[in-house]
């Protein structure tokens, strides 16, 4: 526990009220959003609280903290909205959570440039409302845009729904601020590119505070597009499906909303909605822009997918997809609950991993039979496609009749066997989900033994205390649980 | 209600049941919630509502004070409810959790004052109510007009010079401190009630009550006899409009409307306010968040009360968007009002905008 005197010490800095110890008052830090500590909650698991939460109210308050934790070999737990969900934001004894939600300036916006400005607390979607309200957009469309912070999306490297177009989050950033462990400010020179030495914002994103915190960023925006056109398609198999979306993307265009859905997945996606469940696999591609770019492209794609056997299944498929994109995000709570739909003690997850073309079939077919081995149910869909490769987000669920045991042993098999078919496929065992507690016994794998070497040099050289987020990305730290 | 062991007695069933649902929800609605937008409350995100609420019902957190200050920053605006596939109503549990821990003894700041204040007749705001401007007779009313306890005299009159230009014989009912939904807000359970019933005993009869104050609107409609419309101000001026019996001074003025949040999104009144300000000729300018999307002010759920600071902060909030406007705004909540004029906004009541460009009468 903290010494009581320090953080006293610490309300003298940023206020009394933004300075919470009592586990009363700290239990809504008690986790983040990774399935496994919401299915401990669930059991009935008092999950530890952080020892204290602070919310600092500003950069020069953020670091203040920062300092004054260095200075007491205090360690810090960044916190955005709380829904990550690898366990990226849970608490570690010994240290402090710091709250990030009250950095939410949405500052400078440069409609020349084409950038905003904007601290790490923001919401996504406040951000998007902000943009859209003035006639632009970010382009970063992720499932959890609704709850997670850009902080969050900062710190691993996420990816939005529309990312075959507008790019992955770090292809936003133009510009970064962070906090280093001992209280120095680190900010790039916000310009388009540079090759003035390495890419220093890389030490930052995807690190997951581990290395450093971010307390700002410039990010590109696009003006809001005019149209979109979404349109259904239905292909023999998931094999001619990806075929057909890499002929696209070597057109040089790119649709920016690009998803096949493997056939059981396909039948979710028909069954759902009270539709008869086709043969074959739903491909959905969305083109964006203004009308004249949008409909050509689309033309392009129907042409494309036509040539590969594919049944056009007009605007429906797609706009009823945009339309319900994040339902399956809000009905995450009628399925997890106590009492859910299926039942007490229903272990339910996503993995999303990622391969270039000519290992992305064997990889699919090799972490769909290794989850299945462990689960009741196993859907999947490719998206966020690349000249190269492409992303699989497995949904899976495992049916434990009240057993939260069952459900716990089943999860850590499930995952075990899935992120280590991933990395024998010749994948990353992330896409866009980060590590976290959840991945981290498999970093090392991921990276090698040099490459993740290489990764604890960094962290020892910017983090020589083990302040930052110990624990995390199997970096341990002062007060860790490593792993 | 819930027999676990442990559970308290003032949380309903159905909605520690709700409670728990949205308790596993993923936070969802965090970017609609505008006290978490203004102040960055960990507690003011919506789930957090549904977490304290359920263990409060579970018996798995401690009735205290602690759970009373995770109850505060809720400003009642139904911004949560919009994007909730499952319909969760926030408030509702707020306030469930708000009366728990004031059964306790521990009630949300400024409780057991606003409870003091309706008993002396006061208003819960502390705002002083209008008095002096009732109607000469008793009976044979086509409306009645109900003020708010945040309503002011100006506004209320001006209201009631529009009703009579179109001919309406009104009269002015003052509430004895609270038509009861403040302190319904505030968990005072058997308060509000009694307040309520008091409210029924002052409405005269007449086919139409109008609640110059949204947040009024549910307690008159229980209040009200059979076979009274309960309407607010807008709806019942639209229709005289419609009518032909009201006739507006046309003005090229520019104004920005804010949407009172029980308005717009819990009675679905986003187009009655703006065809008025149409009828004076006013050139609508629409703020970032307006209809079904505005922006609170802070002024529900007693929020200035129990959370002075976090209201505040949320008004200067939503008086920054509507400010970036450049237009005058205009309002049809007193609450509101009174919040955003406080955030140093020119803002003004619906009724006196109208009253002030009423075609004059004619020289008797």
């Amino acid at each position: 526990m903290l010494d009581a005197a320090l953080l006293d010490d610490l309300a003298g800095r940023v206020g009394d009220r933004w300075v919470a110890t009592d586990p009363a008052d700290t239990a809504n830090h008690a986790h983040d959003w990774w399935p496994r500590l919401l299915m401990r909650r669930r059991a009935g698991e008092d999950l530890p609280v952080p020892d204290a939460v602070v919310s600092p109210g500003s950069r020069d308050e953020l670091v203040d903290v920062v300092r004054w934790c260095d200075a007491h070999d205090v360690a810090i737990v960044p916190f955005g909205a709380g829904t990550g969900v690898c366990g990226g934001a849970a608490p570690v004894a010994g240290a402090i959570t710091v709250d990030l939600k009250r950095l939410n300036a949405i500052g400078g916006l440069d409609e020349v440039s084409g950038t905003i400005v904007v601290e790490p607390g923001v919401i996504a979607q406040t951000l998007e409302d902000h943009l859209r309200h003035r006639g632009w957009t970010l382009g970063h469309f992720p499932s959890s845009i609704h709850c997670s912070t850009v902080g969050g999306f900062l710190a691993i490297r996420s990816a939005g729904q529309a990312s075959s177009f507008y790019g992955k989050l770090e292809d936003m950033v133009v510009g970064l601020d962070v906090v280093l462990a001992d209280g120095s400010l680190f900010s790039t020179r916000p310009v388009p590119r540079s090759a003035a030495g390495p890419d220093l914002t890389r030490l930052f994103l995807g690190g997951e505070g581990t290395t450093g915190l971010i307390v700002g960023a410039t990010l590109r925006i696009w003006p809001a597009p005019a149209v979109a056109v979404d349109r259904g398609f239905l292909v023999p198999d998931v094999r001619t499906g990806l075929d057909a979306i890499r002929a696209v993307l070597r057109t040089g265009l790119r649709p920016t909303i690009v998803r096949l859905y493997d056939e059981t997945d396909t039948a979710m996606v028909f069954g759902g909605q009270g539709l008869e469940v086709p043969e074959g696999c739903l491909v959905i591609i969305g083109c964006e822009g203004d009308e004249d770019v949008a409909e050509f492209t689309a033309g392009v794609v129907r042409r494309i997918l036509s040539e590969h056997g594919a049944e056009d299944l007009g605007p429906e498929p797609g706009e009823h997809w945009r339309a319900h994109r994040h339902n399956m995000s809000y009905r995450f709570a009628e399925y997890m609950k106590p009492g859910g739909t299926f039942g007490d003690a229903l272990m339910l997850d996503t993995m999303e991993v990622a391969g270039t073309w000519a290992v992305l079939p064997g990889l699919y077919d090799d972490v769909k039979a290794a989850l299945a081995e462990h689960t009741d149910l196993v859907l999947a869909h490719f998206s966020h496609v690349y000249p190269e490769g492409g992303s699989i987000y497995f949904t899976l669920g495992a049916i434990n009749e009240g057993n939260e045991a069952r459900a716990l042993a089943r999860y850590d098999a499930a995952w075990e066997a899935g992120q280590r078919a991933a990395l024998a496929a010749g994948g990353t065992t992330s896409h866009h989900h980060g590590i976290g507690l959840l991945r981290a016994p498999y970093l090392r794998e991921e990276l090698g033994e040099v490459g993740f070497d290489l990764l604890r040099r960094v962290k020892d050289a910017l983090d020589p205390k083990g302040l930052l987020n110990p624990g995390k990305l199997g970096l341990g730290g002062r007060g860790g649980r490593d792993g | 209600m819930a027999d676990a062991p442990g559970t308290l007695p003032m949380i309903p069933d159905d909605v520690a049941a709700a409670a728990l649902h949205g308790s596993f929800c993923p936070k969802m609605c965090t970017f609609a919630c505008p006290v978490t937008e203004a102040t960055g409350r960990d507690d003011a995100v919506p789930w957090s509502f549904h977490r304290t609420v359920s263990d409060l019902a579970q018996g798995r957190t401690t009735a205290d004070a602690h759970a009373a200050s995770h109850l505060e920053a809720c400003t009642g605006c139904l911004a949560c409810r919009v994007p909730c596939v499952f319909d969760q109503d926030v408030p509702a549990q707020v306030r469930a959790g708000r009366a728990t821990v004031r059964d306790a003894g521990s009630p949300v700041a400024g409780t057991e004052d606003a409870v003091a204040a309706v008993a002396d007749g006061r208003s819960p705001y502390g705002v002083d109510l209008p008095a002096g401007l009732d109607a000469d007779a008793t009976t044979g009313f086509d409306v009645v007009v109900v003020a708010g306890c945040r309503d002011d005299a100006r506004d209320l009159d001006a209201l009631r010079r529009i009703l009579a230009s179109a001919g309406r014989r009104t009269a002015l009912v003052v509430p004895e401190g609270c038509c009861g939904g403040t302190l319904a807000d505030l968990g005072a359970g058997p308060e509000a009630t009694a307040a309520a019933a008091r409210l029924g005993e002052l409405l005269p009869p007449a086919p139409v009550v109008v609640a110059t104050d949204p947040h009024c609107l549910p307690a008159l409609r229980s209040t009200a006899g059979d076979g009274t419309r309960v309407l607010d101000t807008a709806t019942a001026l639209v229709q005289l409009v419609d009518e032909d019996a009201l006739r507006f001074v046309s003005e090229r003025t520019r104004v920005a409307f804010h949407d009172p949040c029980l308005l717009a999104r819990g009675e679905d009144v986003t187009t009655p306010p703006r065809r008025l300000l149409a009828a004076t000729g006013a050139v609508l300018v629409e703020p970032e968040g307006h209809g079904a999307s505005t922006v609170c002010s802070g002024a529900g759920m007693a929020l200035e009360l129990v959370a002075p600071t976090d209201a505040a902060a949320t008004a200067d909030h939503r008086a920054r968007q509507l400010g970036a406007t450049g237009a005058p705004v205009v309002t049809a909540c007193a609450g509101a009002r009174r919040r955003l004029a406080d955030a140093g906004l020119d803002v003004t009541d619906l009724a006196t905008f109208l009253a002030d460009r009423l075609v004059p009468e004619p020289p008797a």
